[in-house]
Parts: structure tokens; C-alpha cells; sequence
């Protein structure tokens, strides 16, 4: 006999046929190294099985049947069964992809999954790596015992015992030999890999409507085989979309539509109504549910969520008295990746703005408003000091003259060197003596009030000294002054009564000396 | 004549006859599968949920397989329900509240050496197994359930137990 690990493992799980088990149990007898290593499978399934199991409370096990939808897709406990489910249900029916209620569609068996080459699957699953070649046995020697072994199916029955007095090892084991000692499958498993062929929703292509996370999924090549290449139209839980499989007729072009097609743009696949059938609802004795009323949809579908998840987009009734199927229902995926998106983008820009507005609030409340010249010029002062946003300087306000008399343009450079004053008659005249500078200064002369005058001088600086007029005269005194806009020398005259004023503009000095003479005349 | 009328409300009667059959037992091989009852429970309500489209007939043929083979691919594919948020919305998303499975799931979290063996082993061999072993399916339900072959089944149990075996007892020294 050749033991192995599998046989062991398959012998331990009871799943070797009847003579395999009595060929190993006589080689237990005499091989110490298998019962060894029965003995530590026996070991290690115990602690699998030592495991602690679970025990979920009712109220746990209904929450988690509620939020898996288990619960809401049975519906209410009220929802009566028809008689004849039990007994439709035996029959393996397929069930009915058009979803019409009570017409003679043809029955028809569900065809089993096509048949697996369980020899060429074997063959392409890659050997375990064996005992044999942990132990230094040359891949070339495994294979010869593989060829040896043929494809599993022809092994000789004394190769068997021959290789267990050969070769003793516990785990000897090959691929030929695995497949001799692969478990021959019980009564029920002959008819083929557990595949679930057309049941398979994951083969078929189905689509979950609910499914928001269904990653790709990694079937095989013989599941590839199986897939329905078409687009899936039916989305309703326990139905199936019509596949070679079990609608031979599948592939048949689609009908043009007439008065009698029904549903063959739901399904692709177009049947003809009977003539002379009569309405779904009165060809349904036996279903104890009521007809579905006008504008809902199939009651199966809406038993799942408790609500009517979409509206059809056909009148419920056809022109021939029939119900029409809904229309499939919009896939949740494109409606909720935006909408993931938009909030996502929403709540990105409401916290962009909330920093914003901080920011603002730290670094720009306490920034004083630009200070203004009077006469508009402002103050380009970018950060001005604590102290004069502190405590702001009232706006000076520029002097209102009246009797405004402007003499000269442009002269620049000048200095008040003195001024004097001289009576001629009823006249008083006041001379500014101006050195030191170019061209013919810009002098104005206007009243701020009828008992000052104010003489502003452009390009002009005033003199370190101001004389003043003898007492009695019409100028009780002068004095250098400011106006607020104005730069050059102000002067500023205090009369004693109101005067005229004659203003003139003389060039050069009263020794000949280069300069400017402004005289105001006051009478 | 055909009645389809009953069918959703059929398969999802016998979905939940059978969910509540076998809950107990898939959320224990999700624990083991996984190592965390919070896992094992989205991946227990994923498997529920995608195994809805399922026909009457075929959870009666292979309803215990179905179930587990759908937690299985759940758990495999990282299939967490309700699904989980992806980006800067997963920061926002309000996450339904937790089911607790009481004591019995803790201690089955519980890790010891045994399972840490367990989770030290590759995925498949360790579904392999605890399919095997701990939910006790025979080899045709474990190659539904591994969407396999029986044959390839009863190798990944043999090398799983292998595999557990070396592991186990190299860390229990």
C-alpha cells in the first residue's frame, strides 16, 4: 500500500471508499510511521474542533438577519404561501424570468452545470510539494513515479502494497498517488464538481442591486465558460436572466414588437402571448396574494425593502389586460459616487472657508482702516504703529480762505529773510523778503475772517525770525502759521479791522541782490 | 401552469430559516476565519446579503455550502457590510451600531496557541480547515463553499492540517 498524507487525512475525515479503508487499516498494522501520523491529524483536528463556538443571543442573531436583509426580503410572516410552492419547490422548477403572474410560460428541469474533465483539472493543479522531495528525492524521481502512477486512474492495485514494502515513508505521497487516494466521493457526488452551474447568481452575472462594494470576483476559467457574456436585465433576487442554460431559446433574435410581444424589452427574449388567455389576475386561483394594484410593481420585489423601491415606467396593465414588468430599477452605484464626491468637495470648501474666516479674524481685525489725507492723498503706510492706531490724530481740516489773490507760478528754493513793514499814507505795506531761491514763487493771499489774512508761500520756507509791526498799525502781529495740505511758508497776519488787500510780486532785493519781494498792500 | 408569485418570499423564507440554522456556526468560523468578531460579523451579514439571489432550490441543495462559501468570498475579498466608506467621507459617514455578540464571541477571539497556529496559516488552508474541522463539512460541501473540486478540497484540507500541525508545533515549544 502507499500511504500518504492525503489518505490519512481523507481516512480521518471517513471519506475513502470502503476497500481503500480496509487496504489502510491492514497497513496501520504493520506501519508504526502511520499510525504516528494518523495520530497527529487526529490531534490537530481536535484542536480545530476544541475551538470555542458561538452562541448568538435571538435578538442578535435577529438584528443580524435584519441588517444583512434576510428578514425584510421574507417579508411579513403574514405573506400567505401558495399551496403548490412546497411541491414546485421539489421539482428543481427554474424559476421564472419574465416574472409573470399565472401564464402558461413552459417549465422547464434546470439542466445541470456542464461536466467538469476532472482529469485535466487535477492535472493542472500543481503537485504538493511532497515529503519526497523535503527529503532530497530528485524531482525526476517524483516523476517517474508520477509516470509510473499513469494519470491515477489505471494504478495498478498491487502498486498499492508494492510501494508500502518499498518504501515505508509516512508521507510518501505524488500526484499519481494523491489521485489514487483522493476520496471517492459519496453517491451523491457523482454527478460532478459542486459547481452550482446555472443557480450560481455569481456565475450568471446576476446583478445586486444592492451590492455598493462587490469587488471583481475571481472565478474561474470553467465559471468564465458559464457566464452569461449579455448584459443582465433581471436584478430581482431569486430570479436569473434567461442564459443558454436554461433557456435554450435565449439566443433567439428578439421579435419586432407587436401587439402580442410582451416583455421582450425587459428580457431580450420575446413571448408571444396565447390568444384567448384570460387577464394574470383571474388565471391565479391558487395564489393567495392579492393582484398587485395599479402602478406597483411585482409584490416580490417589493416585499424585500418594505417599499416600492422604483416606479414602472409602463402602465401596470398592457393594452391586452397583462401586467407588465417594471423597468429595472437605476443602478445605486452612479447615483452614490457623486454624491460621495459632492459632499466630500462640499465639506472641503465649508472647512476652507472656516479657516479663512479665522485667519481673517486673527490677522486682520485689529488692521486699522488706511488713513486719508485731508486732500486725498493717502498715507501709504503699511503697518503702521500700535500707538497711532491706538490713539488716532483728529483729521486736521484744510483753512477756507476768502479774497483769495494768487501771485507768481513757479519758483522753489526761496527762504523768508524778512519781512517789514512800511506805512505810505493810508496803506500799510508788508514786504517778505525771499533769497535764495529760483524763478517766481506761487504766493496766495486770502482772509480767514475779516481779521486774518493768510499769506502762503509755495517753495518758500519762513524765516527763523518774524519781526513784528510797530503798535497802532492795521497788522496787530504775525506769526508763522500752518495749513493743514500746504507746504511752504504760511504766514499769518492779525488785523485790527478789515482790509483791502493789493498783492504784488517785485523781483530782486532792496540792495539789488537776487531774490523776490512779495508786497501785500493793506488799506 | 406556472406560479413564480411566491418565489422571491420562498427563497427568502428558506434564506432565513437556514441563516438562523446556521448562524451561530458561520459566526464562529468567521471569528476563527478572521480573528475579530467585529470582522466576522460584517462578513456574516455580507455572505447573508449576497446570498439572497440564491434560488429555493439551490439553498436546499447546498444551502449550508452557500452560506459559507458566500462568508468565505465576504471574508477573502475584504466584502465588509454595510460597505464601507471610502476617502475623506469615511471621516463623516455615520457607521451603524455595533451588534454584540456577548461573551461567547470574546472567548472565541480569545487568542491562544492553537489560534495563533491558526491565523499564522495561509487563507485558504485555514478556511480549508476550519471548514473541515470545525463546521465539519464534507468534501463536496468545502469545494462548494471553496469553489473547488472535492479532490482539490480534500488535498487543501490534507495540507492545511500539515501546515497547522508544523506551525503549531513550532510555537508551542
Amino acid at each position: 500500500m502507499k500511504c500518504s498524507l492525503l489518505t490519512l487525512s481523507c481516512a480521518l475525515d471517513g471519506e475513502l471508499s470502503r476497500e481503500r479503508q480496509a487496504e489502510l487499516d491492514a497497513h496501520l498494522i504493520t506501519c508504526d510511521r502511520c499510525r504516528t501520523g494518523l495520530r497527529y491529524l487526529r490531534e490537530e483536528t481536535e484542536r480545530i474542533s476544541a475551538l470555542a463556538q458561538v452562541t448568538l443571543s435571538e435578538e442578535t442573531a435577529t438584528a443580524l438577519l435584519e441588517r444583512s436583509r434576510v428578514l425584510a426580503a421574507a417579508g411579513p410572516a403574514a405573506l400567505p404561501r401558495p399551496p403548490d410552492v412546497e411541491a414546485a419547490d421539489q421539482m428543481h422548477l427554474a424559476p421564472d424570468p419574465f416574472g409573470t403572474i399565472g401564464l402558461d410560460t413552459t417549465i422547464l428541469e434546470m439542466p445541470d452545470p456542464p461536466p467538469v474533465d476532472r482529469a485535466s483539472t487535477l492535472e493542472q493543479e500543481p503537485p504538493m510539494a511532497t515529503p519526497e522531495m523535503e527529503e532530497g528525492r530528485s524531482a525526476a524521481e517524483v516523476a517517474a513515479d508520477r509516470d509510473g502512477g499513469g494519470d491515477g486512474s489505471t494504478v495498478p492495485e498491487d502498486l498499492w502494497l508494492a510501494r508500502a514494502d518499498s518504501d515505508p515513508d509516512l508521507f510518501e505521497s505524488d500526484s499519481a498517488a494523491s489521485e489514487q487516494a483522493a476520496p471517492t466521493p459519496a453517491a451523491d457526488d457523482a454527478s460532478g464538481p459542486p459547481g452550482l452551474g446555472a443557480d450560481d447568481p455569481f456565475l450568471t452575472g446576476t446583478t445586486i442591486a444592492e451590492d455598493t462594494n462587490q469587488a471583481p470576483s475571481p472565478v474561474g476559467d470553467q465559471a468564465r465558460e458559464v457566464r452569461d457574456p449579455r448584459p443582465s436585465t433581471i436584478v430581482v433576487p431569486g430570479w436569473e436572466p434567461a442564459t443558454s442554460l436554461n433557456f435554450p431559446w435565449a439566443d433567439t433574435p428578439p421579435a419586432q414588437p407587436s401587439e402580442s410581444t410582451w416583455a421582450s424589452e425587459l428580457t431580450g427574449v420575446p413571448v408571444r402571448r396565447p390568444a384567448g388567455l384570460p387577464p394574470p389576475a383571474a388565471a391565479l386561483p391558487a395564489a393567495s396574494a392579492p393582484p398587485p394594484p395599479a402602478g406597483t410593481a411585482v409584490p416580490g420585489v417589493e416585499a424585500e425593502s418594505g417599499a416600492p423601491k422604483h416606479q414602472p415606467d409602463t402602465p401596470s396593465t398592457d393594452p391586452d389586460g397583462g401586467y407588465r414588468r417594471p423597468a429595472r430599477p437605476p443602478h445605486p452605484r452612479p447615483s452614490q459616487e457623486p454624491r460621495s464626491w459632492t459632499r466630500t468637495g462640499l465639506i472641503a470648501v465649508a472647512a476652507l472657508a472656516i479657516v479663512l474666516i479665522g485667519w481673517n479674524l486673527l490677522h486682520g481685525g485689529s488692521k486699522p482702516a488706511v488713513s486719508h489725507h485731508p486732500t486725498g492723498q493717502a498715507t501709504a503706510s503699511a503697518k503702521p504703529s500700535p500707538s497711532s492706531a491706538s490713539t488716532p490724530k483728529p483729521a486736521p481740516t484744510p483753512v477756507a480762505l476768502s479774497g483769495v489773490q494768487t501771485v507768481g507760478s513757479t519758483g522753489s528754493g526761496y527762504e523768508v529773510q524778512t519781512v517789514r513793514y512800511g506805512v505810505h499814507g493810508s496803506q500799510l505795506w508788508v514786504v517778505f523778503q525771499m533769497v535764495d531761491g529760483s524763478g517766481a514763487p506761487k504766493v496766495t493771499a486770502g482772509f480767514d475772517g475779516p481779521d486774518t489774512l493768510y499769506i502762503e508761500m509755495q517753495g518758500v520756507a519762513p524765516g527763523t525770525q518774524v519781526p513784528q509791526p510797530a503798535a497802532g498799525e492795521v497788522v496787530s502781529s504775525t506769526t508763522v502759521g500752518q495749513d493743514p495740505g500746504f507746504s511752504g511758508a504760511v504766514y499769518i497776519l492779525h488785523l485790527t479791522r478789515p482790509v483791502q488787500l493789493s498783492p504784488s510780486l517785485l523781483p530782486g532785493t532792496e540792495s539789488g541782490g537776487a531774490g523776490e519781494r512779495y508786497i501785500a498792500i493793506l488799506q | 401552469m406556472n406560479s413564480v408569485l411566491g418565489r422571491p418570499q420562498i427563497a427568502a423564507s428558506k434564506l432565513e430559516e437556514l441563516g438562523r440554522q446556521q448562524l451561530d456556526a458561520l459566526v464562529t468560523y468567521a471569528i476563527h476565519l478572521t480573528g475579530t468578531p467585529e470582522d466576522a460579523v460584517e462578513y456574516v451579514t455580507a455572505g447573508l446579503f449576497h446570498a439572497r439571489p440564491f434560488p429555493a432550490s439551490a439553498l436546499q441543495r447546498d444551502g449550508r455550502a452557500i452560506l459559507y462559501r458566500a462568508v468565505t468570498r465576504a471574508a477573502s475579498q475584504n466584502q465588509h457590510y454595510p460597505p464601507q466608506r471610502h476617502g475623506v467621507a469615511r471621516l463623516f459617514a455615520k457607521r451603524p451600531a455595533l451588534i454584540s455578540l456577548g461573551a461567547s464571541a470574546a472567548d472565541a477571539a480569545r487568542i491562544n496557541t492553537a489560534k495563533r497556529a491558526l491565523l499564522a496559516t495561509e487563507f485558504e488552508k485555514r478556511a480549508a480547515l476550519l471548514l473541515r474541522d470545525l463546521a465539519k463539512l464534507s468534501y463536496r460541501e468545502i469545494g462548494v463553499a471553496m469553489e473547488s473540486t472535492p479532490e482539490k478540497a480534500s488535498r487543501l484540507v490534507a495540507s492545511a492540517r500539515r501546515e497547522f500541525g508544523s506551525i503549531y508545533r513550532d510555537i508551542s515549544i
